[in-house]
């Protein structure tokens, strides 16, 4: 599709939206606000300065968890890429942790770290790390061989390969990861404020209990706007310095 | 002197279901010489490219280059491929000095050398532009030029060009010929296209399938420089009668 076309799609699904949305909200009433009640109550919580303060208490959660995931999840993956034992070692574990709820493990992990800022980094770690993991992981075990024997014949050999052919090849996987990973460390971080009442978890129970619908969906649009933009700005660094091969992760 | 020399050589590859990839070929190549193995797919001819290249071992035979036995890869014997494999993360000059840089050759000789061979192929103003915005022919030329960069004792053509159009095709020949009659590097060349082969070669070796193996040799006589007039002479049109004939089974196999 092209680009032109896409945007007209993209317009045309907001309108839609947007029309369902005020349909909606008249329909149903005051239990869900319309575009008006939430301009309203996203003024509120500037003005209060509560939603400032909880974004970015949220923010330095996900700065911490992710970055442990960052910083654990490129080595790991780039050498399980590349090392069948090391694979066969660990891989069994992150597809059997992949695939489970985190959000499950929750009540474990409070038991275990308390519910102060590790508490938080460990769930936002836990979020991240495994599909950062599975993705570096496949960036470098699916170098074409036609990739590594030009590397081989002109001379990248042990270590060069790695660092002059494998490494490179899979960036545009490893900025894909930093792109899933950021965003599932956002999802992180809100259940684990949610869990335990702080940040904009506190917020939503908050106006959950007395009923402010316009105020919580304020919060959402936030907090979907922190997830949405990070992802943008991720994207723009992909195209950038790994625009030759777009990985695709859902 | 020969550059290249294979023995006997066979590869099998698999484990329970085995594939006899090449069955006892034999050859060699003079230094300087333009040699090219015609073969149909599956012929084994890449895999005779790859054992030259040290990128696989055979199984039984012995290969050599330049009189000792070929020990993995080495930018002495330097490969085009079909499929180019350029780095798309690194940029035309990038990719054509790569292995000068894996040798410790300094930046400014790296740059000098990378602007002599991308006059060679003719794209010394697309030095600082990406993979991904050329075309086909011009990848392959970046191919050649980082072959040729690395000052090789034999160039490997692996169907350099099997993948480009007709009209691309056809003058990267001719630009490949220009080039060996200037820098006189010793190819070995395959190909499935008989046509190719007669044009380029100054001897064709023929390799059929089951076995896999050459089973003739056809040496081309065509003065050098040649061009695309070549292809209408009745000597061109014999020999490819011959191959023909060869690949369908009519002709009896002259062994080399």
């Amino acid at each position: 599709m092209s680009l032109s076309a896409r945007r007209r799609h993209q317009s045309g699904g907001a309108i839609l939206l947007l029309a369902v949305w005020v349909a909606a909200a008249w329909r149903v009433g005051p239990a869900l606000p319309g575009p008006t009640a939430l301009a309203r109550a996203t003024a509120d919580l500037y003005r209060s300065g509560a939603l400032v303060d909880a974004l970015s208490g949220t923010l330095v959660r996900v700065a911490l968890g992710y970055g442990l995931a960052v910083a654990v999840s490129f080595p790991a993956g780039a050498l399980m890429g590349v090392d069948t034992r090391l694979d066969a070692f660990l891989g069994t574990y992150v597809t059997a942790l992949f695939v489970t709820s985190v959000a499950s493990l929750l009540p474990f992990l409070i038991l275990v770290a308390g519910t102060g800022a590790g508490f938080y980094a460990a769930v936002v770690f836990l979020f991240a790390v495994f599909h950062m993991v599975l993705i570096v992981r496949a960036g470098l075990a699916t170098v074409e061989s036609g990739t590594r024997d030009a590397g081989r014949v002109y001379g990248a050999r042990g270590w060069r390969a790695y660092v002059y052919v494998l490494l490179p090849a899979a960036l545009p996987h490893a900025v894909a990861a930093l792109r899933v990973g950021y965003n599932r460390a956002v999802k992180g971080a809100v259940v684990a404020e949610l869990w335990i009442y702080a940040g904009v978890g506190e917020l939503l129970h908050g106006y959950q209990r007395f009923s402010q619908t316009s105020s919580a969906l304020a919060v959402v649009v936030h907090v979907v706007l922190l997830a949405v933009v990070g992802v943008r700005l991720l994207r723009a660094v992909e195209r950038r310095y790994a625009g030759w091969r777009v990985v695709t992760v859902r | 002197m020969s550059a290249l020399v294979a023995s006997d050589v066979a590869k099998t590859y698999g484990g329970t279901r085995r594939v006899r990839a090449l069955d006892g070929v034999s050859l060699a190549v003079d230094d300087g010489a333009f040699v090219v193995v015609v073969g149909p797919s599956g012929c084994g001819k890449s895999t005779l490219l790859r054992l030259f290249a040290g990128l696989t071992e055979p199984t039984a035979g012995e290969v050599l280059y330049d009189g000792e036995p070929v020990a993995g890869p080495s930018r002495e014997r330097a490969m085009v491929f079909q499929e180019f494999n350029l780095f798309p993360w690194r940029t035309v000059r990038e990719n054509v000095t790569f292995g000068l840089e894996m040798a410790g050759v300094g930046r400014a000789e790296r740059r000098e050398r990378a602007a002599e061979t991308l006059a060679l192929v003719g794209l010394e103003a697309d030095a600082d532009r990406y993979p991904d915005a050329l075309s086909g022919g011009m990848r392959q030329r970046v191919g050649l030029a980082r072959a040729l960069a690395v000052d090789p004792g034999v160039l490997l053509m692996d169907e350099p060009f099997g993948s480009l159009d007709a009209r691309t095709r056809a003058t990267l020949q001719r630009e490949l010929i220009a080039i060996h009659a200037r820098e006189r590097t010793t190819v070995l060349f395959v190909t499935h296209d008989i046509d190719e082969a007669l044009l380029l070669a100054d001897r064709v070796l023929v390799m059929t399938d089951d076995p896999n193996r050459i089973v003739a040799r056809v040496d081309v006589p065509f003065d050098r420089p040649r061009d695309d007039d070549v292809e209408t002479t009745a000597a061109f049109v014999d020999r490819k009668r011959r191959i023909r004939a060869i690949f369908r089974g009519d002709a009896p196999a002259v062994p080399e």
